[in-house]
């Protein structure tokens, strides 16, 4: 066992020294020469097809912040490659996986809160394509609805309708979240092909990209009548969550390092969002803005601790009050921020859910008898 | 590795996320800028701010147009068009409008540009 651990080591390591070498001798100086004389190459075309806004950023960046973003990203395929190998070893030494097993009605419970919170994130999507309408002149539509028509109202009030009646079903019954979760994306894909793409509901649709696999668990276990179920997808939307806010802190961290808990960063974006509350705050001492900046970055970087049982009151309370401080000091988001309806994913017990369903269903019976 | 494809590549990849919200630190930037709309119902009124909203577009949207339309030297068609749906929205169209640009550096108020300007035909 010892030398095939070594072995895959070994391996690892000298794929990732012919990655740097590749880049260092080869890639790199073809970044320099497109960046610091225009010369056409490689690394030109493919910054047209990859990064068109290049064209813009060029602008208020000069060539060496560009040559570091191209080093980011072979530093960063080393993280990922280092963190995937790390975790395919700590796999497969585990001789037991120990997943949690959930009751069948308590997965139902979680699909059904997937369905409302749908709800609410979408109930007015109808009036925002509406809206969108009279700004067609945008419209660049996202790879993934390049296929679909195009931006039509006709059209997108059909595909949200079919959404919010699958919701609905789901909602009730328990299960069908796949149809939802898949019309969640494509039309959010029609609402970002214009321009710009917001986050605001990045960590759920991270949850309807999961749902085929939970779907599919659903039907195994109906179809074999169990009343128990692995949560091993529940852990990797909680995962998937979770790394939203812990991807967060390490751009920060690469990006930025020290200079971006520097006070001057802070007090930029708080006057340039044009707050009230943001500009009172922008004229605190620089070593409160320090601070406050640092505070949340440690608290991004440790964000992962919500995936611990005793985490996550600690994060859940603390992600509202952060989201909350954005929505006042920067005006990004709203005081019940987006994402804090994806914590409840991180509690096993949904008992508000439970007891609402148990009382609409009871209130159907009465009706009925 | 899909779902970290944004994070090694530094761009969103629909429907895969990129967090990088505030991350670059200004320091490194020329400037940051805020772009604001503004009109005029007559000639001897003042200029008055307006929201983006006003003709149903959002904030966010508005400013990434406005500075791409900006640095693209876009600014005259982008507000022209502002001002097409305007007309569509509401019912009397103004004597003039503009789009400002103000620029900040490290927490300090630079300048304002006046990017581009329109007036009624």
């Amino acid at each position: 066992m010892k030398s095939r651990y070594l072995k895959s080591t070994l391996w690892g390591l000298a794929a990732l020294l012919a990655l740097w070498a590749m880049y260092g001798w080869w890639l790199r100086p073809q970044v320099k020469a497109f960046l610091w004389t225009g010369e056409e190459n490689m690394v030109s075309r493919l910054v047209a097809v990859f990064y068109p806004r290049f064209a813009i950023e060029r602008h208020r960046f000069d060539a060496s912040y560009f040559l570091f973003l191209a080093d980011q990203m072979v530093l960063r395929a080393t993280v990922m490659l280092l963190s995937l190998g790390a975790w395919l070893l700590w796999q497969s030494s585990r001789r037991v996986r120990a997943v949690a097993v959930l009751p069948v009605a308590t997965h139902e419970y979680f699909l059904r809160y997937f369905a409302l919170v749908l709800l609410i994130y979408t109930y007015d999507w109808c009036y925002s394509f509406y809206k969108l309408s009279f700004f067609t002149d945008f419209f660049e539509p996202l790879w993934l609805i390049r296929p679909l028509p195009g931006f039509s109202l006709p059209w997108l009030w059909t595909l949200w309708t079919v959404m919010v009646l699958a919701a609905l079903r789901c909602l009730w019954l328990g299960r069908g979240a796949l149809l939802p979760a898949l019309l969640f994306v494509v039309l959010q894909a029609y609402l970002y092909s214009f321009g710009k793409m917001d986050h605001t509901f990045a960590p759920f649709t991270y949850v309807c990209l999961l749902m085929p696999w939970w779907e599919r668990q659903g039907r195994i276990w109906r179809k074999e009548g169990r009343s128990f179920g692995s949560a091993e997808v529940l852990q990797w939307v909680r995962v998937a969550i979770a790394l939203c806010y812990v991807q967060a802190g390490m751009e920060k961290l690469l990006l930025g390092g020290s200079a971006w808990w520097n006070a001057g960063h802070l007090r930029t974006f708080l006057l340039v969002h044009g707050q009230a509350a943001g500009r009172a705050l922008a004229a605190s001492p620089d070593s409160l803005l320090e601070a406050a900046s640092l505070l949340v970055l440690l608290w991004q970087l440790a964000f992962v601790g919500i995936l611990h049982r005793k985490g996550r009151y600690f994060f859940a309370i603390t992600g509202f009050l952060f989201h909350l401080a954005n929505y006042l000091f920067l005006g990004v988001g709203w005081w019940l921020h987006t994402y804090v309806w994806c914590y409840p994913f991180f509690f096993d017990s949904l008992s508000v859910v439970e007891r609402l369903a148990r009382f609409l269903k009871a209130k159907t019976y009465r009706q009925k008898q | 590795m899909l779902y970290f494809l944004p994070f090694v590549l530094m761009r969103d990849v629909y429907p895969f996320f990129r967090f990088s919200m505030f991350a670059t630190p200004v320091s490194r930037a020329a400037y940051t800028e805020r772009y604001e709309w503004y009109v005029r119902q007559s000639r001897a009124e003042k200029w008055q701010l307006l929201a983006p909203e006003v003709i149903g577009l959002d904030e966010a949207l508005f400013y990434y147009r406005a500075r791409r339309a900006n640095i693209t030297k876009q600014g005259s068609a982008f507000l022209a068009i502002l001002m097409e749906v305007y007309r569509q929205k509401r019912e009397a169209l103004p004597a003039a409008s503009l789009l400002v640009e103000k620029r900040f550096k490290q927490g300090q108020y630079l300048d304002s540009l006046v990017v581009a300007q329109w007036t009624r035909p």
